[in-house]
């Protein structure tokens, strides 16, 4: 009734884990014409993403909410707490594994979820997993930035090996046209391919999510 | 600490609310939502309940307020169009029609029920006989005088819906809670002048300019007087640190008038409630924490309930930074939403509140 009346407002959120996701996002849906639709919201760090999902999830029904976060070394113990807090907030069904195109959650009386785990919803990763998933196929300094990194001794390494992803990824935008240019901007730049299988896999997610129809980069290249 | 008048609240067949429960209230409750969602309609509910129906014209007052009855009228039939507005469903007034009902969830002595009723006076075996009519036979008959059956505090009250009625003042009903309403346009210069009236050289004053202070901390002293200007009505002036000349509190903008009327409706509100409606308005946002500050302070020591609606983030801010820094007050966010015929309502604890407020999610 009251709907009937007065104007529906969208309500479209992408939370991700931290600047860099933010940045990435944004690039990527400017490049599918689907920046105006979609507000991204940075949360500071998983801990403080999983601390507010809690109150996130008590937004108004109407909303859509995707949830965009590293799935890590490991994949299963972050989908369980993920899982964990939307069975506390009300989500009845939850499954018990993600969804590898990503996972669509409907509750009544609640926010419409989606959630997706970098790199790709079935692997251990992060964002920079996903976004070497968009250096272009054959592409010739990846390979060597790669081997770069590796002839870093253990003794002189000054990162975790977990990070050894973002490493590879920073040397090679390191030798791009304009050296050091952010992930984000490097999808503008067209040094990353905004078109990659894996790009269209994750708009075509939050497509569904948010019910939206792309604008621009509507076919598949590989 | 005293006890809050509702610790929890359920209205059924009240405009907008099918049946709408809220679980749980605080001593200070912050309402969200929509436009059009029954945030006004919430606090007009509870000025209703507040009112224990304890005059004929309760009814009417809440209805003029919004524009939905007029002062006078001359037949039932306008009166009985009125009143459509004020049920669920907005179906025309009849018989059998579902009661209003207005209480805390469970206690059903406590509740406020609101019917109409028709009677009808036969002849049965050479006796007058009284009985109601039922729903389906005809109503329309300018014999049958409809009236209000209503249930407050545990009487069983009956009003006539009646334009010949006097406006009076009269109370059948001892009950009454204190209840002061603040619409968004905030109140009249006749209502703050009853409202000043009613604690003049009391030591509520202080808290009066203390609310003033907030905005303008020169003021020295607060009164109600007419002016030649005013002509016969009273209007408030303040007096500004040294200077001799009071000066009209209206000359002083918009946040000053709201601070008197949200500060006066307060210590009138003792042992009662206060209800706020639109609480930011012409107030400046960097005014909001302290007064909202203030008014859990007073609400506290004087044992008042507070409703107030908004539509601001900054007042929301305010309210949280309030809350968060008065341990002993317990403020309450309560968002309004409708899903499909029904209005629900969802519960952000101070906990909660402070996570949203710190992460932008929002709420409203």
């Amino acid at each position: 009734m009251s709907n009937d009346v007065i104007k529906k407002d969208k309500l479209n959120y992408v939370l991700v884990e931290g600047p860099d996701d933010a940045q990435v996002f944004f690039h990527l849906l400017r490049y599918y014409g689907l920046d105006t639709q979609v507000t991204i919201q940075q949360k500071e760090g998983i801990d403080n993403l999983l601390e507010a999902l809690e109150v996130e999830l008590m937004r108004r029904a109407e909303t859509r909410l995707g949830i965009v976060v590293d799935a890590d070394i490991d994949i299963a113990i972050r989908w369980q707490s993920l899982r964990h807090k939307l069975i506390k907030a009300g989500y009845t069904y939850v499954p018990l594994h993600p969804t590898p195109g990503g996972t669509i959650l409907k509750q009544e009386g609640r926010p419409m979820v989606g959630l997706w785990l970098m790199p790709d919803n079935t692997i251990p990763g992060m964002l920079e997993d996903f976004t070497s998933l968009l250096i272009p196929a054959g592409d010739i300094l990846w390979p060597m930035a790669q081997d770069i990194v590796q002839q870093v001794i253990t003794k002189d390494r000054r990162f975790p090996q977990t990070q050894e992803m973002k490493a590879n990824i920073h040397t090679w935008l390191a030798w791009q046209e304009e050296p050091g240019k952010p992930m984000g901007q490097a999808i503008t730049k067209r040094y990353l391919d905004a078109a990659a299988p894996h790009a269209q896999r994750l708009i075509d997610w939050l497509c569904r999510l948010f019910d939206i129809e792309r604008v621009q980069g509507n076919t598949y290249s590989g | 600490m005293g006890t809050l008048i509702l610790n929890s609240l359920e209205i059924r067949n009240f405009r907008a609310f099918r049946d709408l429960k809220v679980e749980h209230l605080g001593r200070l409750n912050l309402l969200v939502g929509k436009n059009n969602v029954g945030k006004t309609s919430l606090l007009e509910a509870i000025q209703l309940y507040a009112s224990r129906a304890s005059t004929p014209t309760f009814i009417w007052e809440i209805m003029i307020a919004r524009h939905e009855a007029k002062h006078t009228f001359v037949n039932v039939r306008d009166m009985l169009a009125a009143l459509k507005y004020l049920f669920y469903g907005r179906e025309d007034i009849r018989p059998g029609l579902q009661p209003i009902q207005i209480g805390p969830i469970n206690p059903p002595p406590e509740t406020l029920s609101i019917a109409i009723d028709w009677s009808i006076t036969e002849t049965r075996n050479g006796r007058l006989h009284t009985r109601p009519l039922e729903p389906g036979e005809d109503y329309t008959a300018d014999s049958l005088a409809p009236h209000f059956t209503i249930q407050a505090a545990g009487a069983t009250l009956s009003y006539p819906i009646d334009p010949s009625l006097p406006q009076g003042i009269l109370r059948l009903n001892s009950n009454e809670i204190p209840c002061v309403f603040t619409s968004a346009n905030g109140l009249s210069a006749q209502r703050l002048t009853e409202l000043w009236d009613s604690i003049a050289l009391t030591k509520l004053e202080i808290d009066v300019l203390t609310a003033l202070r907030l905005i303008a901390p020169g003021v020295a002293d607060l009164n109600f007087v007419s002016t030649p200007l005013s002509g016969r009505e009273r209007i408030p002036v303040v007096r500004i640190a040294d200077n001799d000349e009071p000066l009209p509190l209206y000359s002083l903008g918009d946040g000053m008038l709201r601070a008197l009327g949200i500060s006066l409706a307060l210590v009138n509100a003792k042992d009662g409630v206060l209800l706020i409606d639109e609480f930011e308005n012409g107030l400046y946002y960097s005014v909001q924490p302290d007064l909202w500050q203030f008014i859990f302070r007073v609400a506290r020591r004087l044992n008042v309930q507070v409703f107030a609606t908004t539509h601001s983030w900054d007042c929301i801010e305010a309210f949280q930074k309030a809350a968060s820094a008065d341990k002993q007050t317990e403020g309450l966010l309560i968002r309004l939403e409708s899903k499909k015929d029904d209005i629900v309502s969802t519960l952000f604890d101070e906990r909660q509140l402070e996570v949203a407020t710190r992460e932008q999610i929002e709420v409203r």
